[in-house]
């Protein structure tokens, strides 16, 4: 079936949200990046106005207070940033649920099924600017194809405030002329090593003989020429920031660490920390990561999956030191950081015939009530009181 | 060293003992197999010192002697040989091995035999003989049910218990346990409560034959499995096998009696859309029978299956898996399914067989 897949990519994100809430700002250029007394970092965004003097993301602070000395520069606030973008999805998902975010400042909607409500996709696209610039104050540009990739590549086409279509027919005439490094999915590496098949825009690629470039990229060859053909079949998935996320905590040491068992508190305080946020956000994870940094900065990242879903402490404790104890072969430690990934929200958590599990969850669910009234620190285990408690002194 | 023998009987030793090789063990001569010939018999060993595996046939020896041959040669060179009478002799104090095959011969570097470390083993303290078909059968009613995560390696054994002629084999993986009971042909001295590496046991099932019978001889820490060709040394799993009589359940809701094919073959079919991960089912009893059913992404399943229903109706979740490991160690007609609760633990045990339970405990129904 013929599917409606729009993407709006919001213009200069960060600067039009520092623009959105001081009006002083508007219209002038606003670059935010670095920290306004000390004279360093990168420019993380710039308004147009900034842009149009030179301006670019990725600049360092003094290069583009050079191309541009009446800019106005913002230090970065990214819970706004995250405010807003929820804001931005909140709208988008008034007119459908298939809302997939792309990133901070990029979000993919499937209006195939819900165009008749809004009079096709362009005027849902009108909709759609006018709400974000009167709701929100920031402007977007929006692409529409039958498919992600052609959305994405139509919303790239004009900025700012734009609104492209870009259906599967026009793919030769407004795609094929492009250089290749502008097609979705081709980044430096891949513009560089398609040189050597002299593939130099998008209809070179399309053009070229997929099986060669199976035999030289794998997988990933047939993807790129499909793309390069504008043909994508990945789904809208409203769940993909669902699966990927992990949650984790890393710690540098007050001084280096050289015992086995003042390194196992440090990731027993670091698993109660860790198994602690995983409840306060619902979810429970199979794969546990123990990272070790020595003086050296040298590190050493292992995992292990465990054989069920868990958001005990107990338990990556557990996989944590059974880490420490195959792979640590004796350094001094600077930092150690653990991480819980594999999250899920609705995992049936496999009953215990032992009752374990289900025992150190009230522990745990009591432990948790005390934290929230009075605060982290007020509960710790004994461990935390030895000279190897570094977390809840 | 010197002797020769058939390819079969050469291939059946090499294979008997293979397994108990640690191929990346930091000992190099713990990578190769002890070739130990007179008498008229070679005798092979092999050891990761957790287990070891000793298998002997009767062979022409011309020469008495010993040498350990690295086994990922000589293993996989057995597997290559033509079908003809072969000669193997090492020369002199040499640590070369020389294979003769008709015209050919392969040389191998092996390591001596002297650096081989045998796995000690004391006096054994109690000994019972048991028939092989019914030591296969035991194990594999339990084995299923052993846990492969070292983290806790006390539930990667099987608790042995005995008490008189009354023996008990145990494993949990503590998300579900298997009991069998089986009676012994000698009164042990007093209690004995040991645990026996699953691994172990997986190589006791592998390498014994079809009509002999196997001695069975346990010390303070280890076990040992003699047949007529092949002995099985292993050490026993220290610490405590935690009690398992009180989470095996006594009172129940419901009773469920069931035929096993019947219920297998539903819940394979359901188990195809249950997923990787959890592998979960949802099983209802109900007035006129179970209904098994599946809900994903990719589609549904529901079956409806004939059976005995007395006592209250449930919807519990269980791990396919689970399920299917003690339906396929079944071999009676019907099964008695015994239901607790929706969240507690159910038995299984064949109808009409006390000797065999299964206890499968559900999984929670998600927070959506």
């Amino acid at each position: 079936m013929e599917r409606t897949i729009l993407l709006a990519d919001m213009n200069s994100f960060f600067a039009s949200v520092h623009q959105a809430l001081d009006p002083a700002l508007r219209n002038r250029p606003v670059i935010v990046g670095g920290s306004q007394e000390k004279r360093h970092g990168i420019v993380l965004a710039a308004s147009y106005e900034a842009k149009a003097r030179g301006v670019k993301t990725g600049m360092p602070v003094w290069e583009a207070r050079r191309a541009c000395p009446e800019g106005i520069f913002v230090p970065p606030r990214h819970h706004l940033y995250v405010h807003f973008s929820t804001r931005i999805l909140n709208i988008m998902n008034d007119f459908t649920p298939l809302v997939e975010p792309f990133s901070i400042d990029e979000a993919f909607m499937d209006l195939t099924g819900c165009l008749h409500l809004f009079g096709g996709p362009v005027a849902a696209a009108r909709l759609l600017k006018d709400r974000i610039r009167r709701e929100v104050g920031v402007l977007c540009s929006i692409g529409i194809g039958p498919n992600k990739l052609l959305a994405k590549m139509a919303a790239e086409m004009q900025k700012p405030d734009g609104l492209t279509v870009l259906g599967a027919e026009e793919v030769p005439a407004r795609l094929w002329p492009l250089p290749v490094r502008d097609l979705f999915g081709i980044g430096p590496r891949y513009e560089h090593h398609l040189r050597y098949f002299n593939i130099r825009t998008i209809g070179d690629l399309a053009g070229f003989p997929v099986e060669i470039l199976k035999r030289r990229f794998g997988v990933m060859g047939e993807v790129i020429w499909w793309s390069a053909n504008g043909v994508d079949h990945s789904p809208v998935n409203p769940h993909s920031l669902d699966t990927a996320r992990s949650v984790g905590h890393q710690i540098t040491l007050p001084r280096d660490f050289y015992r086995r068992d003042e390194i196992a508190v440090v990731i027993l305080e670091l698993s109660d920390l860790v198994a602690r946020r995983a409840r306060q956000g619902g979810y429970t994870g199979r794969t546990v990561t123990l990272v070790l940094k020595d003086a050296n900065f040298n590190w050493l990242g292992r995992s292990r999956t465990l054989r069920r879903h868990t958001d005990l402490a107990e338990d990556l404790y557990e996989a944590g030191v059974l880490i420490l104890d195959r792979h640590w072969t004796g350094y001094p430690v600077r930092m150690v950081g653990l991480s819980l990934s594999g999250l899920t929200r609705n995992a049936a958590p496999q009953g215990d015939i032992f009752g374990r599990a289900e025992k150190l969850q009230r522990v745990a669910r009591a432990c948790d009530r005390i934290r929230t009234r009075f605060g982290e620190k007020t509960i710790k285990r004994g461990s935390s009181l030895t000279r190897a408690g570094v977390l809840y002194e | 060293m010197k002797f020769s023998i058939d390819r079969e009987n050469f291939q059946y030793v090499i294979q008997n003992v293979q397994r108990a090789i640690s191929p990346r063990s930091p000992l190099p001569v713990l990578t190769g197999i002890l070739f130990q010939c007179g008498n008229g018999v070679l005798k092979l060993t092999a050891t990761d010192m957790e287990m070891s595996v000793v298998c002997s046939v009767p062979v022409d020896v011309a020469d008495p002697g010993d040498l350990v041959i690295p086994a990922r040669y000589i293993a996989e060179f057995a597997k290559r040989l033509p079908d003809m009478p072969i000669e193997i002799e090492t020369i002199g104090g040499s640590r070369l091995a020389t294979i003769r095959y008709g015209q050919s011969e392969f040389n191998i570097n092996g390591y001596s035999a002297s650096d081989f470390p045998l796995l000690q083993v004391p006096e054994g303290e109690f000994s019972f003989t048991v028939s092989s078909e019914e030591l296969r059968d035991i194990i594999r009613k339990v084995i299923y049910a052993v846990s492969n995560d070292d983290s806790r390696p006390i539930f990667t054994g099987v608790l042995m218990e005995i008490e008189g002629t009354g023996a008990t084999l145990v494993a949990t993986d503590t998300f579900r346990l298997a009991m069998k009971k089986f009676v012994l042909d000698a009164p042990a001295p007093g209690l004995i409560n040991v645990v026996v590496p699953g691994k172990t046991l997986n190589e006791v099932v592998r390498v014994m034959g079809v009509s002999d019978g196997v001695r069975v001889t346990l010390s303070k820490n280890h076990i040992m499995f003699e047949t007529e060709d092949t002995v099985i040394t292993s050490r026993l799993i220290p610490g405590r096998f935690p009690s398992y009589r009180q989470v095996i359940p006594e009172d129940f809701e419901c009773v469920i009696r069931v035929s096993v094919r019947n219920l297998l073959d539903s819940a394979d079919r359901a188990a195809l859309l249950a997923g990787e991960r959890n592998s979960l089912i949802l099983f209802q009893s109900a007035r006129e029978g179970i209904v098994i059913s599946v809900r994903s992404e990719n589609g549904w399943i529901r079956e409806d299956i004939e059976a005995d229903v007395e006592g209250e109706n449930f919807d519990i979740l269980f791990n396919v898996r689970y399920l299917c490991d003690v339906l396929k160690s079944c071999e009676g007609e019907e099964i008695l399914v015994k239901l607790t609760g929706t969240y507690t633990p159910a038995l299984l045990t064949p109808h009409g067989d006390d000797s065999y339970l299964a206890v499968i405990v559900p999984a929670r129904a998600s927070k959506e």
